[in-house]
C-alpha cells in the first residue's frame, strides 16, 4: 500500500470506527455523515414524515454508518434504506414503514427516469382485437409499481407524501400503487393486484393476451378494460419510438 | 387448444380491446414538460443533500440517537396497526 | 460607460429559484451547478437545466471526482460528466483539490492529504485524465482546512502551481476557503494570497461561513471556522477579494449559497456587489 492509500484508510476509520477526537476531526466526521442523512431525508420524506424528523435522522444515522453511499448521485442514496428498515428492530411496531420507503424510492427513480413519450391509447386502438392481443407493450421508463401483502401501505404513503390525514377508518388489507411521469410531475395512484402482475408481465416482455392471462390468474373476475384503459391513461407505457423520429 | 380457453382467450381479446377504446376515448397521457416542472416538493439534493462543500457539518454530530429525546412525533402516532398502535422503540447509537 | 463584462459575478443555482434565475436579465449574470445533481437520464430537473443553459452562461462545479485519491476517476462517473458536458457547454468546469471515493464507495465531503511527491504525481495524473475525457481545461479548487495534516512537502500554493505545470489545468480560487483555513490553521491569509498563482486563476469563489458550535463536553479550546455557505460573504473575505481582482483582473466570480436560502432578489443584491468590483476594474485603463 502507497503512503497515500495508507493516508487515507485510517483517515476513513477515525471517521468511522472512532468517536471524538480533535474539533476538524469531528467536522469532518459530521459533515460526512449530515450529508447521508440528508440525502435520506430527502429521499425519503414521507418515511420522515411518519416518524418525525429527530427519530428519522437517528435511525438514518445507523444506516449512513453502515452503508455509505456506492455513487455520487446522491439521489440515488438509500438504495438498501427500506431493507434495512424492514429489519430495523426499534421500528419493529410499525411494520408498514419499509413498505413506505419502497415507495418513496419509486418516486424519486420516476421523478429521474428517461423522458420518453406515453403510449397513446388512440394509435393503439386502430389495432384489429387479434393484433391487439399479441402485441408488446413496454412499460414507460418512469412507471413504478409494487404490491404490498395484507397492508394499507398505499393509503399510508399517499396521505403522508401529499401531507393529508390518514383516513379513517384505516382498512388493513393488501395494497398496490402505481407510479407514472407522464410529464414533468410524478403522479400515483392506487393499482390492484390484478395490475400489479397485469405490468409485471409486460415488464418480461410478455404480449398483451398473456399479461392479461397473468392477471386473471392471479385476480379472476378482473376487469381487463377498465385495467388497461386505467394503465394506458395514466402513463404506464411508452411510445414505441417511430423510424423518423430523430 | 381446447374450447375454454379458446373462448377465454376471446373474452381475452375483445376485453383489452374495449380497455384501449375507452382510454383513446380521454387525451393522451402526456404532459408537456415546460407546463410543471415538480421539483418543489421534495429530492433536489443541492444542499439539504449536500455533496461535497455544500452546508459543511460542524464538529458537533447533529443527531444522535438517545434514548431519552427520541420521542416519536410524527403522524405515525395515530395510526393503528392490527397490532394496535405501532409504536416505535427509542434508539441507542 | 463600458458594456457589462460577460461572464462577470455569477451565482449558485438552486431549485428554489429556477424560474427567477432563468428570467434574470442581469448583465454578466452566470450560474454555477455540482453536475452530480444533473446527471439523470432524463426528467423536471436536467429540463430546467437545459432552460437556464439556454439564457445564461453555466458553470459545471464538480464535487466527486475524488482527484487526490490514489487511483484513477472512476470511468461512469467520467462518462456521466462528460455527458452533462457535451449537454449543457458550460463555460467553465471545476473540480476540488480533494478525495472522497476509495474502494467503491462515495463519501460525501472533501477529505484532506499529505501534499507528497506520490500525491502530486496521483493528482496531476487524475486531472490529465479528466482533462483528455472531457476535452477542456479545468480549473482546481483550494480545499478549506480544518485540521493541520502531516507529512506535507509543498504549500498549498507551491503545489496548485506545480499540477498546473505538470496538467495544464487552471485554479479556482475560493478566498473564504482561504480566510477559513487560515484562521483554522493559524496562518495570515493576505500573505498565502500574496504567494498564490493568480495567472491561472480561471474562477473565483466567495461565501460566508459560521464559527463551529463544539459540544460543551468535546470543548477543545478550538474555535473553527466552518466552510457552511449559509450566510452572506463576510466583510473581511470581500476585502481580501478586492486585493486580488487588483492584481488578477476581473475573474468570473461566484457568490456561493447552499444553506439558509434568502429570496433570489437578496442573493442578487449581494452578486452586485461583486459585479460593481468587476465592472469598475473593467472600465480602469
Amino acid at each position: 500500500m502507497t503512503a497515500l492509500a495508507g493516508f487515507q484508510r485510517d483517515f476513513l476509520r477515525n471517521l468511522y470506527d472512532a468517536d471524538g477526537g480533535r474539533a476538524g476531526v469531528r467536522v469532518y466526521r459530521n459533515t460526512l455523515l449530515k450529508a447521508c442523512v440528508d440525502a435520506l431525508q430527502a429521499n425519503f420524506p414521507t418515511v420522515a414524515r411518519l416518524v418525525g424528523e429527530p427519530w428519522f435522522r437517528a435511525a438514518a444515522l445507523v444506516y449512513a454508518r453502515t452503508s455509505p453511499p456506492n455513487d455520487p448521485r446522491l439521489y440515488l442514496y438509500g438504495d438498501g434504506f427500506a431493507d434495512f428498515l424492514a429489519g430495523f428492530e426499534p421500528a419493529a411496531g410499525l411494520p408498514y414503514l419499509a413498505g413506505v420507503a419502497r415507495l418513496d424510492r419509486g418516486w424519486s427513480e420516476a421523478h429521474v427516469a428517461a423522458d420518453r413519450s406515453c403510449l397513446a391509447a388512440a394509435l393503439v386502438a386502430e389495432q384489429t382485437p387479434d393484433a391487439l392481443a399479441a402485441r408488446v407493450l413496454s412499460p414507460h421508463p418512469a412507471a413504478r409499481w409494487h404490491w404490498f401483502d395484507d397492508q394499507p401501505v398505499f393509503t399510508l404513503w399517499s396521505a403522508n407524501r401529499e401531507q393529508r390525514a390518514v383516513p379513517e377508518p384505516l382498512h388493513w388489507r393488501g395494497e398496490g400503487a402505481l407510479l407514472t411521469r407522464p410529464g414533468a410531475e410524478v403522479r400515483w395512484q392506487a393499482l390492484g393486484v390484478a395490475g400489479v402482475f397485469f405490468l409485471n408481465a409486460c415488464a418480461e416482455g410478455l404480449p398483451l393476451a398473456a399479461a392479461a392471462e397473468r392477471a386473471l390468474k392471479h385476480k379472476p373476475g378482473t376487469d381487463l378494460a377498465t385495467l388497461l384503459a386505467t394503465l394506458l391513461k395514466a402513463g404506464a407505457f411508452a411510445a414505441e419510438p417511430l423510424p423518423h423520429c430523430h | 387448444m381446447n374450447k375454454l380457453t379458446l373462448s377465454a382467450t376471446t373474452l381475452i381479446v375483445s376485453s383489452l380491446a374495449s380497455g384501449v377504446a375507452l382510454a383513446a376515448q380521454d387525451h393522451a397521457a402526456d404532459q408537456p414538460m415546460e407546463k410543471c416542472y415538480g421539483v418543489s416538493l421534495a429530492g433536489h439534493n443541492d444542499c439539504k443533500a449536500g455533496p461535497g462543500t455544500s452546508c459543511a457539518g460542524t464538529s458537533k454530530m447533529d443527531y444522535q440517537g438517545n434514548a431519552w429525546t427520541l420521542v416519536p412525533e410524527g403522524t405515525c402516532t395515530s395510526i393503528k396497526t392490527p397490532n394496535g398502535h405501532g409504536s416505535l422503540k427509542p434508539m441507542e447509537s | 460607460m463600458n458594456a457589462p463584462i460577460r461572464p462577470g459575478a455569477g451565482l449558485s443555482l438552486k431549485p428554489d429559484y429556477f424560474q427567477a434565475a432563468r428570467d434574470c436579465r442581469a448583465g454578466g449574470l452566470w450560474f454555477e451547478v455540482h453536475p452530480e445533481n444533473y446527471m439523470v437520464d432524463g426528467g423536471p430537473r436536467l429540463a430546467w437545466l437545459d432552460a437556464i443553459a439556454e439564457r445564461h452562461p453555466l458553470s459545471l462545479h464538480g464535487v466527486a471526482m475524488s482527484l487526490a485519491a490514489p487511483a484513477p476517476p472512476d470511468a461512469r462517473h467520467l462518462r456521466r460528466f462528460r455527458k452533462l458536458v457535451e449537454r449543457v457547454d458550460p463555460m467553465l468546469v471545476s473540480e476540488h483539490l480533494a478525495w472522497s471515493a476509495t474502494g467503491g464507495h462515495y463519501y460525501p465531503d472533501l477529505l484532506p492529504f499529505p501534499r507528497s511527491d506520490e500525491a502530486l504525481a496521483v493528482i496531476a495524473d487524475n486531472i490529465a485524465r479528466v482533462q483528455d475525457s472531457l476535452g477542456r481545461r479545468i480549473a482546481i479548487e483550494n480545499p478549506t482546512h480544518y485540521l493541520p495534516v502531516p507529512g506535507h512537502r509543498y504549500t498549498e500554493q507551491a503545489f496548485l502551481a506545480e499540477l498546473c505545470e505538470r496538467s495544464g489545468c487552471g485554479l479556482l480560487l475560493d478566498i473564504n476557503n482561504v480566510f477559513i483555513s487560515a484562521h483554522n490553521l493559524c496562518f495570515d491569509a493576505q500573505r498565502y494570497l500574496l504567494d498564490f498563482p493568480l495567472s491561472a486563476v480561471m474562477e473565483i469563489h466567495l461565501a460566508g461561513h459560521s464559527v463551529d458550535a463544539p459540544d460543551q463536553a468535546e470543548d477543545t479550546g478550538e474555535t473553527l471556522l466552518i466552510d457552511s455557505h449559509d450566510q452572506p460573504v463576510a466583510d473581511p473575505v470581500w476585502e481580501l477579494y478586492r486585493a486580488v481582482i487588483e492584481r488578477a483582473g476581473p475573474v468570473p466570480t461566484l457568490i456561493e449559497r447552499d444553506g439558509n436560502i434568502p429570496s433570489f432578489d437578496v442573493l442578487l443584491a449581494e452578486r452586485a456587489r461583486a459585479q460593481a468590483l468587476l465592472e469598475r476594474l473593467e472600465s480602469m485603463p
